[in-house]
């Protein structure tokens, strides 16, 4: 009798409860499913206004400032970025944030010679890799410019 | 508990090929971490550019119609979206492109935006996003 009762609390020891672990299992994968879909290195960098270059119809009315002209072009080494006369020149787009940042007019800053809503145009050359453009973009509203297009780049 | 942890299974396998076909896949311009805007719930459409060798292009693709980067494919991507804004004249369009094609391929999917919203008419605005990745932040 007492041999029955020791064998029974063995079998009872060594039992493998299966249900629990499934359930565990499974939300373990539910979780890494949600986690592995949703995390995204994916951002948005917002355009104020569509692109404008070919589309906008000048309106003969209207007297627009001079647009800031970004020409970008392909060099030997990377992209070449042409800045007006009056702007430090630059080699990089970080660079080219520093250098339009200097120029931006605000109350930090009253000798600028661009308020912020100035309209600044990136002139890209056709060869231009979308890289460039998207990094001197950046650069252009990360040093505070909220009026950008695109277009005219030849 | 098996049964519904199954179905939930199915359903995210589902949703994640869904937003696979949404998304071409390319190599994305990078940015810094904390610099660009996540994603919002709004109303979108992504308009992938196509990257093809010597970043050259291998057309448009909105899902899975794809425009073949053509003036007559630009035209018919420019009239898909402006279905889009009849729909929405609050819809964006956010703009994927490979960080090694070249600007003369990304164009015409900016203009075809621009374009859209021209031709849907009622106060339509084109509002262009364009897609970026953000650059892990442990790296230097």
């Amino acid at each position: 009798m007492r041999r029955d009762l020791r064998g029974i609390a063995e079998r009872t020891r060594f039992a493998l409860s299966i249900t629990p672990m499934i359930d565990v299992v499974f939300l373990l994968l539910v979780y890494f499913l949600l986690t592995s879909g949703f995390v995204s290195r994916e951002r948005l960098l917002r355009t104020e206004q569509a692109p404008q270059g070919i589309e906008r119809a000048a309106d003969a009315m209207t007297l627009e400032a001079e647009p800031l002209v970004i020409a970008l072009a392909r060099g030997d080494d990377g992209v070449r970025i042409t800045l007006p006369e009056g702007i430090a020149p630059v080699r990089d787009a970080s660079a080219l944030e520093v250098a339009l940042r200097d120029v931006l007019l605000s109350p930090a800053s009253p000798r600028g010679m661009f308020a912020a809503d100035h309209p600044v145009r990136l002139a890209p050359a056709p060869d231009v890799a979308w890289a460039d453009v998207v990094r001197a973009f950046h650069a252009v509203t990360r040093a505070g410019y909220r009026s950008i297009a695109f277009g005219g780049g030849r | 508990m098996i049964d519904v942890s199954f179905l939930l299974i199915v359903f995210f396998v589902l949703v994640t090929r869904i937003t696979d076909a949404e998304q071409a896949p390319m190599a994305l311009p990078e940015v810094r971490a904390g610099s660009a805007a996540r994603a919002e719930d709004d109303a979108r459409v992504i308009v992938n550019v196509l990257p093809a060798p010597a970043g050259a292009t291998g057309g448009y693709a909105v899902g899975a119609t794809v425009f073949d980067a053509s003036a007559d494919g630009v035209a018919r991507l420019a009239g898909f979206l402006s279905d889009g804004y009849r729909r929405n004249p609050r819809l964006a369009v956010h703009l994927r492109a490979d960080r090694a094609t070249r600007y003369e391929w990304v164009e015409p999917a900016m203009r075809a935006a621009t374009t859209a919203a021209r031709l849907a008419g009622r106060g339509a605005l084109p509002r262009l996003d364009l897609v970026v990745a953000e650059e892990a932040r442990d790296a230097p």
